[in-house]
């Protein structure tokens, strides 16, 4: 399948095309899960604190889809 | 801190007195709240006589706690009717603090359109002539100011609007490097300043007496656990997100929720979000380079440091600070990406001497009115230097959202008690929602932040689009926030506190040391409760009851993308709140 990624804030920098926040295409088997798409980017699982999928927050363990919209990122806060 | 201060503006005498027994061990919203309560009819007019102002410095101020600078200033808000408490950081509470004054009370008005300025000393200081600042904007005052009384000089200034009444204007307080850039905004105590023609306040703190907790050493205790979770918690640390990317490192994460409202409240996503993020300015920052800065902090002794400053194309300062609700409120609220105009339009914004939240709003609404597209972000500019020309056009924006919805004919008006909505979107959010409408201040997102749980995973987890449980989660956030604002802590340390113990164990512990309490953990929401009644108390004496804590209805038929969620809380389990 295949998805599309969005990294932000201090995660944005394993942006494989190296162009920050913008979107970029990931190929995964099917099944695949949020973890495996995490592990497959390189980023340390440790450093991810929220993933939404087409606007709604999911659990590591939650099956992608094909054409989903998958944005991950590092603890933010502000007000 | 036991000296009390009055100013008297109808008779411009300055007295200070001994701080009365109950107002002891009182800081910061505890103590303007509780003033105002006792001195302010509930029902006068906010413009008139008999409201007062009144400036706090926190519990802590003036110590050399972590993150302590904050100051809270009161009053009747001529914006909602109702009382306010509005809060800034800056050295201004530090040096009034350590020069022994707990509080500032002005009263009365000049009756003949005179503006003064206050030198304030450790015996009191005096009122002077402000003829030479007069109508002009923060920053051409603000130098006057600091050539007049030095570069280092620590003050208050308000803006033309205030001046002119305006229902949308804050106070400015400086900056570490004198900008008049750190604003009490909400709810229109610029407007009550200015009606008592008061231009400006600058502290002398010549043989101040300093701050000495009671138990030195147990403060030192606390404030190392409080320093040592803020600097460890991944949004508080050095490096960490509001350090790298400021507060506006939450545009991209509201918008992937779902809840970034845009184009006045009609959708939830943005197309342009990322033009204007904290990504975006930290990206603006490096390329730029000259005085564009991130990591930039509000008052001395900040370990956060989420303030920014920034840079024109050619790295010349356009403005301190672009903060995540000026971006979204100047920015997606009115359709706009382009990050300059968005420092443009917080510049007119802190030079007239307006809240950047009301102010995006109310373009937001006279957008909705056909007064400019959406997107357009000169026709925004053009429309926000209306007020400083004070044309008929700038004195109905400038009393706000409601009133310019009201004079349009707009039926989609994002308020409560008459005060615009912040950046999050209570149909998607619903636990900010819950604290939008039933907040004493109007619709206030720092009243109770439940977007912490709700979105950031922070103090732990709660589904933004569920109604269940909300109304005790805005309430535990709402009496724990007004216990923070009392201490004069900034309110960020509320994400270290929430998810590490030893932090919570600090801010208690610091406090304690401080005044010689003994407060336990149980305190804080005791305490918090204790103040959210004062001012509720204040409200109903002022006709806003729970008649008042209601969702704008359009958001009860109207469906916000991409959830396609309406607000679904009742009024009777809104009324629920209070009981």
């Amino acid at each position: 399948m295949e998805i599309t990624v969005r990294l932000y804030a201090t995660l944005s920098e394993h942006n494989p095309e190296g162009r920050g926040n913008e979107a970029f295409t990931v190929r995964l088997p099917d099944q695949a899960t949020v973890a495996d798409l995490i592990e497959q980017l390189g980023i340390d699982i440790e450093d991810v604190k929220q993933v939404f999928i087409r606007h709604k927050a999911r659990p590591f363990d939650h099956k992608l889809t094909d054409g989903d919209q998958v944005a991950i990122f590092p603890p933010v806060a502000g007000g | 801190m036991d000296k009390l201060v009055r100013v008297n503006m109808t008779e411009k005498k300055v007295t200070v007195e001994p701080l009365p027994e109950k107002y002891k061990g009182k800081g910061g919203r505890w103590l303007t709240s509780l003033m105002v309560s006792d001195e302010v009819p509930a029902g006068c007019h906010p413009l008139g006589p008999n409201n007062k102002l009144v400036f706090a410095p926190g519990m802590v101020s003036g110590t050399s706690a972590p993150n302590s600078g904050r100051i809270s200033v009161g009053g009747k808000s001529p914006l909602t009717g109702g009382i306010k408490e509005a809060n800034a950081g800056s050295p201004f509470p530090q040096k009034m603090a350590r020069m022994g004054y707990a509080a500032m009370v002005v009263e009365g008005l000049v009756e003949d359109g005179s503006s003064w300025l206050l030198k304030l000393n450790v015996d009191g200081g005096e009122l002077v002539s402000a003829g030479d600042l007069q109508g002009k904007g923060t920053y051409d005052s603000a130098e006057i100011i600091r050539g007049k009384y030095g570069e280092k000089t620590t003050f208050v200034v308000n803006g033309p609007a205030g001046e002119a009444k305006m229902a949308m204007a804050g106070i400015a307080f400086n900056d570490p490097e004198g900008r008049p850039a750190r604003y009490a905004g909400r709810g229109g105590l610029g407007a009550v300043m200015g009606s008592k023609g008061l231009k400006a306040i600058v502290l002398d703190d010549t043989n101040a007496p300093g701050v000495t907790p009671k138990d030195p050493e147990a403060f030192k205790v606390g404030q190392k656990k409080l320093a040592e979770a803020i600097l460890s918690h991944d949004v508080t640390k050095k490096g960490g997100a509001l350090n790298s990317f400021g507060t506006a490192v939450l545009v991209n994460i509201l918008n992937e929720a779902g809840g970034l409202p845009t184009n006045n409240f009609r959708s939830g996503v943005f197309e342009g979000a990322s033009k204007i993020s904290g990504e975006a300015l930290a990206e603006a920052a490096q390329k730029r380079g000259g005085a564009g800065t991130m990591g930039h902090k509000c008052h001395p002794g900040c370990i956060i440091q989420c303030s920014n400053v920034y840079a024109r194309e050619d790295g010349s300062e356009h403005v301190s600070c672009v903060e995540y609700e000026s971006a979204w409120s100047l920015g997606a609220n009115l359709g706009v990406d382009n990050l300059d105009h968005v420092a443009e339009l917080v510049r007119i914004c802190n030079d007239v001497g307006v809240d950047t939240i009301e102010a995006g709003v109310t373009l937001g609404v006279a957008m909705e009115a056909g007064l400019a597209e959406f997107g357009d972000g000169p026709a925004a500019i053009e429309l926000l230097n209306e007020l400083g020309k004070r044309s008929p056009l700038g004195h109905i924006l400038g009393q706000g959202a409601q009133f310019t919805g009201e004079a349009y004919g707009v039926t989609r008006i994002p308020t409560v008690k008459r005060q615009g909505m912040p950046a999050y979107e209570p149909r998607a959010v619903k636990g900010i929602g819950v604290t939008y409408i039933t907040s004493t201040m109007g619709a206030d997102h720092t009243a109770g932040y439940t977007i912490a749980p709700e979105i950031l995973a922070v103090g732990g987890k709660a589904d933004p689009l569920v109604k269940q449980d909300k109304i005790g989660l805005s309430r535990a956030f709402q009496q724990t926030t007004a216990f923070i604002d009392a201490t004069g802590y900034c309110l960020f340390i509320a994400f270290p506190i929430l998810d590490i113990g030893s932090g919570f164990e600090g801010v208690v512990e610091t406090v304690n040391a401080m005044l010689g309490t003994s407060y336990s953990g149980e305190d804080v929401t005791r305490i918090g409760a204790e103040i959210l009644k004062i001012e509720r108390d204040f409200n109903l004496g002022a006709g806003i009851g729970k008649e008042a804590d209601r969702p704008p209805e359009f958001m009860t038929y109207e469906k916000l993308p991409p959830h396609n969620q309406v607000w679904d809380i009742s009024n009777e389990e809104l009324d629920s709140f209070w009981e």
